[in-house]
């Protein structure tokens, strides 16, 4: 042991309060007190934030044939600070009553066969700049909605987990079966979302008594994920611990720009953020992406994009952009580095988000439409002294 | 707290509950280096004592209670994060490193929570809050982590000398 780790011992535990609260909250778990859910699932697909004021019109077309298509990008409005959740009087505009949304609740909860819940709460919310209803039941259980009449939904039960449900057990292929009979149980059409995701709730399919399966829809062999029915349940008994409907208005738009378009767009991009390392590859495929302004941050401010990721980082420091709703066609292309091991792992000045990043080229216009991080995993061991990249295939 | 295990998975929820008390700080840190917000810390631990309780009768070795406990939470914890992670959400970015414009001498820089929370990744500052603050070894990190002893003590390296050249401030 060195001084660093004698140091590292020391101080770890110093300088972080915890708070009176924690014990409270543990205490009233096993108690069957109340637990507010505060969860925020999102069931419909506006994840990028609505009403871009726009700054410049672009008034770009794009040809492709006989037809002019209009280019989709408009320059974000910029904000400082994280923006409020208050709900205001233009949020309100379009939205279903207390009554309607009473109505609404008790015929999902009807749907449901929950036909012996009362509602306790009922309240609007704000999540980004959608607006819901968030109604919670005297038995913990809590729905949310759109409260400007979308068919997006979110149901969970938090009270099937104080119940006695940990020896319930099935299959990878029962659990997709059971949750197809649920979804058309609860008058969910499943047939036309073809694409199927099963995982479970402990570390092996033999320990596990929730097991979760997702629904997506795959037009032209492409998933899309925002438009999607999740069911969680616990088997043999087929109780739900959640159900979460997705509908997002996917646009479907044509292909007209090359792979080689869509790379060289997000190369010319990417220039943008002076990183400096060799590029190591770059690669492209179609996918469905919904608008958003993370690349948009990230080469108009690659320094303040970096500092905002951390922690402790003040909200009100926040530069945050906005931008229309549009769910996609798109080229994804991922840009990554070639940077030797000890870079990454020993160097002080190494940045993880040089490691490479993903563009959303829109496969219409071959506008930049968004980006994310990619998973660039790297794992490396020392080898004879040296720094070495586990291939691929080992990981 | 041998005594307590065997309460709670005989089904005594006070016996759990004084049990996971015994614990709160250490699972208020492990959650709050994935988590920000102290309500989602408290969620992901309130999940954690759901399903734990659950499968405590399953729980084999005893003296691995705290590992088997910490390692459901980190995937609550994941799972929170996950869920709330917007797509175009700048202040969802994973933790990166900082950008350090201010020399400080090797002496005086404390290394505390805060300093591990705001210089490392978290795939890092995870590995070395278990190794110091939980004193768990390579091994028993790997187990936690889903991940190879090896690629832990790699990860582990890295980040000690990424806290020496952090702590020097160049």
């Amino acid at each position: 042991m060195d001084n660093l780790d004698k140091k590292i011992y020391q101080e770890i535990n110093t300088n972080i309060e915890i708070p009176t609260m924690l014990e409270t909250k543990i205490k009233e778990v096993l108690n069957n007190n109340n637990i507010e859910n505060k969860k925020s699932y999102k069931p419909w697909t506006k994840i990028a934030t609505t009403a871009c004021a726009t700054v410049i019109m672009t008034a770009g077309i794009v040809y492709a044939g006989a037809t002019v298509y209009e280019k989709i990008w408009k320059e974000p409005t910029k904000i400082i600070g994280i923006v409020s959740d208050n709900i205001t009087e233009e949020d309100l505009k379009g939205t279903i009553s207390e009554i309607e949304a009473k109505d609404k609740a008790d015929e999902i909860l009807r749907k449901f066969g929950y036909t012996n819940e009362k509602i306790k709460t009922m309240r609007l919310e704000k999540d980004g700049d959608d607006i819901v209803w968030h109604i919670e039941t005297n038995n913990k259980l809590s729905v949310s909605f759109d409260a400007k009449g979308g068919e997006g939904l979110c149901l969970f039960s938090d009270d099937i987990l104080f119940k006695d449900i940990h020896n319930y057990r099935t299959t990878r292929e029962e659990a997709e079966k059971t949750a197809r009979k649920l979804c058309e149980k609860y008058g969910y059409n499943i047939d036309a979302y073809n694409y199927v995701e099963t995982y479970f709730n402990m570390d092996t399919e033999e320990e596990s008594y929730i097991w979760y399966v997702n629904f997506s829809k795959k037009p032209d062999n492409l998933v899309d994920r925002y438009n999607q029915i999740s069911i969680a349940f616990v088997p043999e008994i087929d109780e739900l611990r959640y159900f979460i409907v997705t509908e997002g208005k996917y646009e479907n738009n044509p292909i007209y720009i090359t792979e080689e378009q869509a790379k060289e767009t997000a190369l010319t991009e990417e220039q943008k953020t002076n990183i400096n390392y060799k590029i190591k590859e770059t690669n492209a495929e179609l996918g469905i992406a919904a608008m958003n302004t993370d690349a948009y941050a990230r080469t108009i401010d690659y320094q303040q994009y970096c500092k905002q990721s951390k922690m402790d980082y003040l909200e009100k420091n926040y530069v945050v952009y906005h931008t229309d709703e549009r769910i996609r066609k798109v080229w994804k292309v991922t840009i990554e580095y070639d940077i030797p091991m000890e870079e990454i792992f020993l160097e002080d000045s190494f940045n993880m988000n040089d490691l490479g990043y993903t563009y959303y080229i829109d496969a219409t216009t071959g506008e930049v439409i968004g980006g994310e991080s990619p998973e660039i995993n790297i794992k490396a061991e020392y080898k004879n002294g040296n720094l070495v990249e586990i291939p691929t295939e080992e990981k | 707290m041998e005594e307590l295990i065997k309460k709670a998975q005989e089904g005594d929820k006070e016996a759990f509950t004084d049990l996971i008390l015994q614990f709160k700080d250490d699972l208020y840190k492990i959650a709050k280096s994935r988590l920000k917000e102290d309500e989602d810390v408290y969620d992901a631990i309130q999940e954690t004592i759901m399903i734990a309780f659950q499968s405590i009768s399953k729980l084999k070795q005893i003296k691995s209670f705290k590992a088997w406990l910490i390692k459901i939470l980190i995937n609550e914890s994941n799972n929170i994060y996950r869920k709330k992670k917007k797509i175009i959400s700048l202040n969802e970015l994973e933790q990166e490193e900082g950008i350090k414009d201010t020399k400080i001498e090797y002496a005086e820089t404390k290394l505390d929570f805060n300093f591990f929370c705001n210089n490392l990744k978290y795939e890092d500052r995870i590995i070395v809050l278990l190794y110091y603050m939980e004193q768990f070894t390579d091994a028993e990190i790997g187990k936690i982590l889903n991940i190879k002893e090896n690629t832990v003590k790699t990860k582990r390296t890295r980040a000690k000398q990424e806290i020496k050249n952090k702590m020097k401030g160049t």
